[in-house]
């Protein structure tokens, strides 16, 4: 059964004439990694901040955990943990004293910290640094404390506001799995990133863009969305005679671009036709090249492609 | 709404955190070992007290009336003979170095004009760079030389007695209350505490929460369930404590050292001070909420404490300053804790007699700390 986690209506935000966002509307499912993904200044963030309760709509709601962000907003703040990307933490307190800080200020009584911090310590691994200063440890493992202290007391969603800024690459495939174990357990996990590779590791995604949603779906709808046809990739010593060549033949009614020594086309046209082509016009052309393949869309490609379509629009 | 031990848990939390980290940052230090000190060094340094003063005697009579004037000088406290001469010549170098800071010269012929009838003219020569202690060792020595001149008269009267009789005469019999001794210590030490309970309460608590601030935590917080009003409770409770704390501190070391007294209620000074406490943390908040930075709000903080200082009469006396800045003063809350700390350390004081200071105090600090809990509900909220 599907259960509703966050549900925004109309969701919109206005500071004087600016639209921060405007007229969102998305569901997010109960477990699921749900990622938020666009430039600075998309309003992602300010997003997140209203469904955390930081900011008051101007117009529309959204229902966090079953309450109305506008109506109920102490009993949506009781069941959300959020985590933002200045970590928060008080670095001269240890590991456990902060846990016990944020577990305290939701209410928890000391019987049940006291029995919470093992658990979460494991959860997050942090297993034996519980009694380490915290700003004596590196990023990776603050921002580890940072995530503790967000589901200590065992919110129904997690909000994680650009959770991974200034961390190291394997520390942060570390989190990430981490992460996925949280939604295993039936945790929601709403996250803003701007780091494109790291869409990947969501279950669904939205693209925003000047405060509106472009484009919503998991991962293949959304790359099918923007590139219903292959992208063929050759690698060549003479880009731009290739470029040139291929821009010759009509029959693609596509796009070419040049990444350094790659070409990467995309057409209308089938994979096994589109091939064919390709190397016959560069034949023609006098252009010697190598590794002809077809290639997946990287997710820059992706929102590039979108962002330019809404535009066009 | 929530019961009261719903209040308070997130507030404990709070309140817990605080003393850890004050620990940690070893702030403690800071707020127990620096106000013992300031109390220490300003009881020593403000005193406008003048005792032994470097003295120079140029006795060109070297008569036995004129060594006997000397020798009132030599038995004075107030006056340390540095040098004792008969060259006049010397008198430019003594107080040009410093050596000196006030000569005595007796010109060479005191005993004749004495013994003649004549008046005999003593000249003090006093060092003006300093016009404060140059006044009052003049009017010391003025007392002196008065004296000295009495009792001349009195032995020519004494003779005269079986032909005029006895003479009328008013004399004056000094009584001053409340510091018979007239020590500044006793008057500045109660000072010290009003002025260290700025510091300890205004600055820490404006850099403490922008601390919080600029790391975030404070936005951490707002998703939390806990109340705006939580927070400032959890914050402010235990700068109330150390400030309170202070005040025992400065009290009992103080006493030991200056010996200061103290005549009045404890607990009254300490319900007191817990007003002046409250308006201190309410300024701080409300700094809090315009700064971004803690340099900021250690600006502000350093801008707020000035006239508090100033104009408080904790220096200067209210009465000596122009009207205008006389009418400022009122808004000034330390004028108020001046007139209470002094009251209740010198006269012993009761409520009743502070009961205008005491209102000024509690109006002060509802008005800042409403101000405060707003101003935090809308940065916060």
């Amino acid at each position: 059964m599907r259960e509703i986690s966050v549900k925004a209506e109309k969701l919109q935000k206005k500071f004087g004439d600016f639209t921060a966002v405007d007229s969102v509307s998305f569901e997010v499912e109960k477990g699921e990694i749900y990622g938020f993904l666009g430039a600075n200044g998309a309003g992602k963030t300010t997003t997140i901040r209203m469904l955390c309760g930081l900011l008051q709509p101007t117009s529309g709601d959204a229902m966090v955990a079953g309450f109305s962000i506008k109506k109920d907003p102490d009993e949506v703040k009781k069941r959300l943990g959020y985590m933002s990307q200045k970590f928060s933490l008080y670095p001269l307190l240890t590991v456990r004293e902060n846990i016990e800080f944020y577990a305290g200020i939701y209410g928890l009584t000391d019987a049940v910290i006291k029995a919470r911090i093992p658990e979460v310590c494991t959860q997050v691994e942090l297993e034996k640094l519980e009694d380490k200063i915290t700003g004596d440890m590196p990023g990776g493992l603050k921002q580890r404390v940072a995530l503790a202290c967000a589901i200590a007391h065992k919110p129904a969603i997690v909000f994680l506001d650009e959770p991974t800024a200034g961390v190291d690459p394997i520390l942060r495939r570390r989190f990430w799995e981490i992460i996925g174990a949280l939604s295993d357990n039936g945790t929601t996990v709403f996250v803003t990133t701007h780091y494109m590779d790291e869409v990947e590791h969501c279950n669904r995604i939205s693209l925003m863009h000047s405060g509106r949603i472009i484009k919503e779906g998991t991962i293949p709808e959304i790359k099918k969305a923007a590139f219903e046809k292959p992208i063929l990739e050759i690698q060549t010593d003479t880009p731009v005679k290739a470029y040139d060549a291929l821009n010759k033949v009509k029959e693609f009614n596509g796009d070419v671009s040049i990444h350094g020594a790659l070409i990467h086309l995309i057409t209308g046209m089938e994979t096994a036709g589109a091939k064919a082509l390709m190397e016959k016009a560069l034949a023609a052309g006098g252009v010697e090249f190598t590794h002809p393949e077809e290639v997946e869309p990287t997710m820059d490609d992706v929102f590039v492609k979108l962002v330019k379509n809404y535009e066009a629009k | 709404m929530g019961t009261l031990k719903e209040f308070l848990v997130p507030v404990g939390h709070m309140m817990k955190k605080e003393f850890i980290e004050m620990r940690r940052s070893k702030l403690v230090i800071m707020l127990i070992i620096a106000p013992i000190i300031q109390a220490i060094v300003f009881g020593y340094v403000a005193t406008t007290d003048i005792t032994h003063v470097p003295t120079m005697i140029c006795d060109e009579d070297s008569s036995s009336q004129s060594r006997a004037l000397s020798d009132k000088f030599l038995n004075s406290e107030y006056f340390d003979i540095v040098d004792l001469t008969r060259n006049p010549q010397t008198i430019q170098g003594e107080l040009g170095s410093n050596r000196a800071k006030v000569c005595i010269r007796i010109p060479n012929d005191f005993e004749k004009r004495i013994k003649r009838g004549e008046t005999a003219v003593v000249q003090i020569i006093g060092d003006g760079t300093d016009s404060n202690s140059a006044t009052q060792t003049m009017s010391r020595a003025q007392l002196i030389i008065m004296a000295f001149s009495n009792n001349i008269f009195a032995d020519k009267i004494t003779s005269m007695r079986s032909v005029v009789g006895t003479l009328p005469s008013v004399s004056m019999e000094e009584r001053v209350w409340y510091n018979p001794e007239l020590a500044s210590a006793n008057v500045m030490v109660p000072g010290v505490i009003g002025l260290i309970l700025t510091i300890v309460t205004l600055v820490i608590m404006s850099l403490s929460i922008v601390r919080e601030k600029e790391s975030g935590n404070i936005e951490q917080m707002v998703v939390t369930p806990i109340t705006p009003l939580q927070i400032i409770a959890g914050k402010v409770i235990p700068y109330i404590a150390i400030g309170l704390a202070d005040i025992v501190l400065v009290v009992v070391v103080c006493g030991l050292i200056f010996k200061t007294p103290f005549v009045g209620s404890f607990l009254l000074l300490m319900v007191l001070s817990f007003l002046m406490i409250m308006v201190n943390l309410g300024m701080g908040i409300l700094i809090s909420t315009v700064s971004a930075t803690q340099q900021q709000a250690m600006f502000s903080s350093i801008f707020i404490m000035m006239p508090n200082i100033l104009l408080s009469g904790f220096m200067f006396p209210i009465k000596n300053m122009p009207v205008v800045l006389q009418w400022l003063t009122y808004l000034i809350p330390m004028r108020y804790y001046m007139v209470i700390i002094r009251g209740i350390f010198l006269k012993g004081l009761g409520f009743m007699e502070l009961l205008p200071q005491s209102a000024a105090l509690f109006v002060y600090g509802v008005i800042v700390f409403t101000a405060a809990i707003r101003a935090f509900r809308k940065t916060a909220g």
